[in-house]
């Protein structure tokens, strides 16, 4: 993945990544119609029965889960080398399932996220963030710009990591013993923290040479 | 904005709309109160209707044997009450649910109850005394409790007053409050 690029165990952070992703949509099958309610939604009490809320939930989970398996192909060089069409055709999936779904959705929800104050901070940060950096690349390859899209989409799939890296953090934190209601916030801005070291990691390494990563690497 | 964009983008408010209003006809169908509203209005009516003594109060209405409520019935009847109010953890306790996800990952410690009637010292008397015992994880909490044998209502002490049993049972712990 181009997000790994210059790392030692690149192979091995890239499969990783791809595993979390997948656990990620499967878990988001639970939210398909089947015998209970599930976990998360009962935790959201009154909110859970709110049509507004309950449909930015479905838009969320769907955009959300429509860009994390797009964005596999998308953060590799030789995909967009080996087919450009379909790099076109996925990120083009992917921008909007970002901008009309996944990001507003996830917004729209943030102010009456968990963990408080903090949690909607945190959700709102990530969501507008998000937002901006697919605007962003979108704008810059209808620019030409080759170098900026790739940062800009860069941040962008890194936010969107943001979602795995945040159940694997709270995973961890719960099997070391921490309460629910701390780990929650920890684990949140963790992955943000997470998100925007690794976007920004790469950005600062690859900067003067972003697009000969992606074509000539 | 150009069409590209400007076309997905439609289309993605008007799907909104569409399950937005579906969504909201399930709910008015399925519930014109809301379940949301019902729980705050319980728990409301808890904290606002005190019952001072409702053993006095029983003891001071005469009771009909024809139509007294036998030990067994209102052993029944106490056991629903306490399904009642168990009902929302159990829900929680079977909920879809894995580890890997946005919900807490803190596995629900089982809930389980049970209702003991002491038998009467007078099988005339109005009413009967009874025994809730409400296990959550290690956790034990016993409650008192009077059943009116005429009118088969049952009264739980909790929090240092008597309250309708359906009262009672209408608001039921949850693991997050």
């Amino acid at each position: 993945m181009v997000l790994y690029s210059g790392w030692r165990a690149a192979k091995w952070w890239t499969i990783v990544t791809i595993a979390l992703c997948a656990a990620t949509v499967l878990s988001n099958t639970i939210y398909l119609p089947s015998g209970g309610t599930p976990r998360f939604l009962l935790e959201k009490g009154w909110l859970a029965h709110q049509a507004w809320w309950r449909t930015a939930f479905y838009f969320h989970v769907v955009g959300a889960s429509i860009c994390l398996i797009a964005g596999i192909p998308l953060m590799f060089a030789g995909f967009a080398r080996w087919s450009p069409q379909w790099h076109r055709r996925l990120g083009y999936l992917y921008i909007n399932a970002v901008l009309w779904m996944a990001a507003p959705a996830g917004l729209a929800m943030a102010m009456f996220a968990k963990g408080g104050l903090f949690g909607a901070l945190g959700f709102t940060l990530a969501g507008c963030l998000w937002w901006r950096s697919t605007w962003a690349g979108y704008r810059e390859i209808r620019a030409g710009d080759l170098p900026a899209h790739i940062r800009s989409m860069v941040r962008s799939y890194a936010w969107a990591l943001s979602a795995p890296a945040f159940r694997a953090i709270q995973m961890g934190f719960y099997y070391v013993g921490l309460a629910d209601e701390p780990n929650y916030v920890v684990s949140l801005w963790l992955s943000i923290a997470a998100s925007v070291w690794l976007s920004e990691s790469f950005v600062r390494r690859r900067q003067p040479r972003a697009a000969l990563v992606v074509l000539t690497s | 904005m150009n069409r590209a964009l400007a076309i997905p983008a439609v289309s993605c408010l008007i799907v909104f709309v569409l399950v937005f209003v579906a969504l909201q006809k399930a709910a008015d169908s399925a519930s014109p109160q809301g379940s949301g509203t019902d729980a705050a209005n319980a728990k409301q009516s808890l904290a606002s209707i005190p019952i001072p003594n409702a053993k006095e109060r029983l003891e001071a209405e005469p009771a009909n044997p024809q139509v007294m409520l036998s030990s067994d019935a209102a052993g029944e009847s106490l056991t629903k009450l306490t399904d009642k109010y168990a009902q929302p953890w159990h829900d929680w306790e079977n909920s879809p649910h894995h580890t890997y996800s946005r919900a807490a990952p803190r596995p629900v410690p089982s809930m389980t109850t049970e209702v003991t009637i002491e038998p009467p010292s007078d099988p005339h008397d109005g009413f009967f005394l009874a025994t809730i015992e409400i296990k959550i994880g290690q956790q034990l909490q016993q409650l008192a409790c009077v059943i009116d044998r005429s009118t088969k209502r049952a009264f739980v002490f909790k929090d240092g007053m008597w309250v309708a049993g359906d009262k009672w049972a209408a608001v039921g712990p949850l693991p997050n409050r």
